[in-house]
């Protein structure tokens, strides 16, 4: 059925109107949180029905492995389990050893208990962030501000949870920053994300600070973010120029951004008071 | 045989559904940043070319939100975006509906551009996004994408009789 008057409102007014919606939306963007936590709840069979063809293919290359390349696989990671298992061996002792020593100081020990294997859904396509699905949400207690790791080093943090998914704005994003640590001489550093996943920097390092090519930096444990003494990244690069009272310093993470399959969800021990809750409370 | 305004408002947006799985389907990086075409976007703007009097203004709001939400961007950004080059195709469907598929084409890649401009600006603003360089390559694709969008949703308009 055409309609010729049937118009209710003329263009100009629509586009008034959804430009006021828009920036009510974005004004209040803080407070819609949970109605964007449930439209992508109602959303996410659609994100997992276009993650299905790569599940696919996935799940086609690991039935096809011929014998010869499992059997190889399982001797190599059985050589694995055994150097680690011996190095673990080692942990629990310098675990303990650490743990009492902290009491002597006073210093309360912070360890990281509850661990969850997720499996990275959807390598998002949003071209200005760097950031990843994975495949547990609330129904795991999976929270905002959560650390996640592989099995090299620190992959970023949770920003957004829906019911059975949740999104991972990755360490080198261009909106993060991560509190770091020189693992060889414990100078605190900051690293940041420049929107490249092979490179970050670190930010307001004077001259005379001792950075070397090589240093290994870790997870410093300050803004209570991430748990203390992951390793993040190793420095590739220093650059002094004359004028500038900071050096240039760049960093590669070691976890592998751009081919990461499968992290590790961590939760602290002693559960983080998140601001908006205590808010609630008074 | 004309079907009623409520079928035909679900077999739209069903087709709208079916453009975000091709929008959001993971795909090789190459592929991903120069040769994916804008599904969603495409297909919002064929309904608003077509059927202006079921798909307008503020359908192709609702499915620029839906992007937001599935891009985890600010709600509304997208939206917008969507929302204003839906408004300008409705204000001059009469004359885009009359060219040639390859100049109709050509317009839609120019409003790809438009839009590609405005949601970079308006992220850049809000979340201090960088822009990468090949970010506006994505628009040529529109002109092979967008025949083959036109041929497919008019079959399934006029296979389907929506009304």
């Amino acid at each position: 059925m055409k309609v010729i008057f049937g118009r209710r409102f003329p263009t100009s007014i629509k586009i008034i109107i959804i430009i006021v919606f828009t920036s009510g939306l974005i004004i209040s963007s803080e407070s819609l949180s949970p109605v964007k936590q449930y439209i992508s709840t109602l959303l996410s069979p659609l994100q997992f029905l276009a993650n299905a063809p790569l599940e696919a293919i996935d799940h086609i290359s690991n039935n096809v492995k011929s014998r010869e390349t499992l059997i190889s696989e399982n001797i190599s990671l059985r050589e694995m389990e055994l150097t680690l298992s011996d190095r673990l061996l080692k942990v629990v002792h310098l675990e303990q050893e650490n743990a009492r020593l902290s009491a002597l100081l006073g210093s309360p020990v912070i360890t990281t208990q509850k661990k969850l294997i997720a499996k990275v859904q959807v390598v998002d396509s949003d071209p200005f962030k760097l950031q990843v699905i994975v495949n547990k949400g609330l129904q795991n207690d999976v929270f905002i501000g959560q650390s996640v790791i592989d099995e090299h080093g620190v992959v970023g943090q949770v920003i957004e949870v829906s019911n059975y998914s949740s999104r991972v704005l990755l360490i080198a994003d261009n909106s993060h920053a991560i509190p770091l640590r020189n693992q060889r001489n414990d100078v605190r550093l900051i690293g940041l994300g420049k929107g490249d996943v092979h490179q970050m920097e670190l930010q307001y390092v004077t001259k005379n600070t001792d950075v070397k090519i090589g240093d290994m930096l870790v997870t410093s444990g300050l803004g209570a973010r991430f748990p203390e003494g992951y390793p993040v990244a190793k420095v590739t690069g220093i650059e002094n120029r004359g004028n500038e009272i900071y050096s240039k310093i760049l960093i590669k993470p070691t976890a592998q951004l751009d081919r990461i399959r499968y992290v590790l969800l961590l939760w602290p021990d002693t559960p983080i008071q998140e601001p908006l809750t205590s808010a609630q409370q008074q | 045989m004309r079907r009623g305004p409520i079928i035909s408002l679900a077999i739209i947006w069903l087709s709208i559904l079916c453009s975000a799985l091709l929008q959001v389907m993971p795909l090789p990086p190459f592929i991903d940043v120069y040769i994916r075409p804008h599904w969603m976007l495409l297909a919002s703007l064929y309904w608003c070319l077509s059927m202006p009097y079921r798909f307008n203004i503020g359908s192709a709001w609702v499915t620029g939100l839906i992007l937001d939400v599935l891009w985890g961007m600010p709600l509304g950004l997208n939206a917008l975006a969507f929302g204003l080059c839906g408004a300008f195709i409705v204000s001059q469907g009469h004359k885009i509906r009359s060219y040639s598929v390859w100049h109709q084409a050509l317009i839609f890649m120019i409003i790809v551009a438009a839009y590609q401009w405005m949601s970079g600006v308006m992220i850049s603003v809000l979340d201090n996004a960088i822009i990468p360089k090949h970010y506006y390559f994505a628009c040529f694709i529109t002109l092979l994408a967008w025949p083959w969008i036109f041929f497919t949703l008019r079959r399934v308009r006029r296979r389907l009789f929506l009304s």
